[in-house]
């Protein structure tokens, strides 16, 4: 049986003392967007910073095409890409220089090969003649698409996104994610996403777990609808149905 | 104003606690005290409580807040209250403060935070973590540079060419100024001490030693630390909040050679030209004050301080500086990468990044003057 693209075995979470999650465990199949979720807080993206090695694992392991990672993820660095909150772009370069230095550093492209790879990247995000842009000059959603363009420059095998469309307008974030779900269909890339926008939940994801601050926990994992329409518990489905609070009654 | 009334109704076995008037956290409003102390006073047959806030004409959260203070009070002094007294606004609030969905520390996190011995020995731990990051930074910055000089790492030359502009070149105006009148101050000072016997020629002499071995290079590093180990810190500190940090680890970029390196190889290439460059113009200021002071002419100032200073001299200020670049650089660049995640931390690397600068250049002073008298330079 093929192993799945990524694996994470009894995984503890903390900072410092403070304990997040406890003995979590979950696998991500390939080409699949793969979702986490829950409530602002629980450590959906310190459970990101676990994945992508930004964090030492205390306990638990890290399994990526079957292989444990856990205590050399340093080693697997550039071997994914990673899209963070803010597009994280290095604000001294242009978008251009964001997406190029990859190239430079870890193929043998020659200068005019490079540019024109980036130039694909460019229009792949709807970014065309934005590469001599610096990051300051553009708004949220298009740095949030260059940020996308740089984390698919080495056409990784897996690319992980930080909550795409917070701070984004509906319609960019819509867009944001028919790329996302275009980019899954042309490279067959296996996608995590933390989020906890409802609409990109059920729009894009195939697969979703929800952490659960208060028991420390996954209390769920399955399809988003199904997770929405056959509730494991209440704070899952009213997670999910948006009735924190009753917002839709008032 | 608010008047509160307290009134007990034995037939139904209740204290009815009246609010009248328009409550407003500008306006002086009771304590929980004096009304529980009355509460009970009155509620010697009566076991429940109710609030009457029909005659409230005005409200704010402070109420609220009073609110849910006297209730907790009243339970400990085991009286019932009734909360459907309140009216549907309040109790939202209330239910909306009390509600399970706030985010709050868990018990069993809390309790690990509230013993004291836990937090020292959490901040202890820090504190050697710190110490073990420094000189894991070190280590990485010597292997680096290794590599860079081995060839086996890219040398980032466009950086390294625009920081030396920054470091350096735009570092002039105020290199000068700042040399100048040291340089100038120390002639003034010596100036009225030495004409007293006759020997203020000797100013240059003093003037040029002080300058060449310590007041040169000093100065330097302290305008330098001061604007350019700030500048590193507050720079590397922000990417550090944008996570551009992280994106460079997680891309697979070495922090390092993109990073620290082209800024610490940088200051340690322009220090000792802008010592040199604050040497002679602090020599200058001295001539300044000398030919004001004395009448003595220009050649006559430069002849005298040709006699008066050795290579030893120029050396010694050189070699410190260089020292000094090294710390500087290396400080900033540690500060900025040990910055936390927001706006506040920033600032305080930064500032960090100052005193230890300052602090360990004025200790490797120290160190450079008992080097230099035990051999004899």
């Amino acid at each position: 049986m093929k192993s799945p693209k990524l694996e994470v075995k009894n995984l503890t979470m903390s900072y410092g003392a403070y304990v997040l999650m406890r003995n979590i465990s979950f696998s991500v199949k390939s080409s699949e967007i793969f979702l986490i979720i829950g409530g602002s807080g629980c450590g959906k993206s310190t459970l990101l910073k676990y994945l992508i090695g930004l964090k030492e694992c205390p306990s638990g392991k890290i399994f990526y095409d079957g292989v444990d990672i856990t205590k050399e993820q340093k080693n697997f660095y550039g071997k994914f890409g990673v899209l963070y909150q803010s597009g994280a772009l290095w604000s001294s370069l242009t978008i251009a220089e964001n997406i190029a230095l990859p190239f430079s550093e870890f193929t043998e492209l020659s200068k005019s090969s490079i540019d024109s790879v980036v130039e694909l990247k460019l229009s792949l995000v709807g970014l065309n003649g934005f590469g001599d842009f610096y990051p300051s000059q553009l708004s949220g959603g298009m740095k949030k698409r260059a940020g996308l363009a740089r984390a698919m420059a080495l056409d990784p095998d897996i690319l992980f996104l930080d909550e795409p469309s917070a701070g984004l307008d509906p319609i960019s974030a819509a867009n944001l994610d028919d790329l996302i779900l275009e980019i899954r269909k042309t490279f067959g890339t296996t996608i995590v996403i933390v989020t906890h926008d409802l609409d990109s939940i059920f729009n894009i994801g195939d697969r979703a777990i929800y952490l659960d601050a208060e028991s420390k926990s996954i209390i769920a994992e399955g399809r988003p609808l199904n997770l929405r329409d056959k509730p494991v518990c209440d704070k899952v489905s009213d997670f999910l149905s948006r009735k924190h609070g009753d917002h839709s009654s008032r | 104003m608010v008047t509160v009334n307290i009134a007990c109704v034995e037939e139904l076995n209740l204290v009815k606690i009246i609010f009248e008037g328009e409550w407003s956290m500008r306006d002086e409003v009771p304590t929980t005290a004096s009304v529980i102390y009355d509460v009970i006073a009155k509620a010697k047959k009566c076991s429940d409580v109710v609030f009457d806030v029909s005659r409230l004409k005005k409200w704010d959260t402070s109420f609220i807040s009073f609110a849910i203070k006297l209730m907790k009070s009243l339970k400990g002094c085991r009286l019932k209250f009734d909360q459907k007294c309140l009216p549907t606004k309040m109790l939202n609030i209330i239910n909306l403060a009390n509600s399970k969905n706030a985010s709050t520390c868990d018990s069993e996190n809390k309790a690990r935070y509230g013993k004291f011995w836990k937090t020292l020995f959490e901040r202890c731990r820090n504190r050697v973590s710190l110490f073990c990051e420094s000189l894991n930074f070190i280590g990485e910055l010597i292997l680096e540079s290794l590599r860079t000089f081995c060839g086996r790492s890219k040398f980032r030359l466009k950086e390294f060419l625009l920081i030396i502009e920054q470091v350096g070149v735009d570092a002039l105006p105020i290199v000068a100024l700042i040399s100048f009148l040291v340089g100038l101050i120390l002639a003034f000072v010596s100036i009225i001490q030495l004409r007293k016997f006759g020997a203020g020629i000797y100013c240059a002499d003093l003037v040029g030693i002080a300058v060449m071995r310590e007041m040169g290079c000093l100065m330097t590093a302290v305008i330098i630390s001061g604007r350019t180990g700030a500048a590193y810190a507050a720079t590397i500190g922000t990417m550090m909040v944008n996570e551009e940090i992280d994106a460079m680890r997680t891309t697979g970029l070495s922090c390092f050679g993109f990073i620290v390196l082209p800024r610490v190889f940088a200051l340690v290439v322009m220090m000792p030209l802008l010592c040199i460059f604050s040497d002679i113009i602090g020599i200058c200021g001295g001539m300044f004050a000398a030919i004001a002071m004395l009448n003595m002419n220009a050649t006559q100032y430069l002849m005298q301080t040709k006699m008066a200073i050795s290579v030893n001299d120029v050396f010694c200020g050189l070699s410190k500086s260089v020292i000094f670049a090294a710390l500087i650089a290396t400080i900033g660049c540690l500060r900025g990468m040990q910055c936390g995640r927001d706006a506040e931390a920033v600032g305080k690397v930064t500032t960090s990044a100052v005193v230890s600068s300052i602090t360990s250049i004025i200790i490797a002073d120290a160190v450079f003057a008992l080097i230099f008298n035990a051999f004899g330079i």
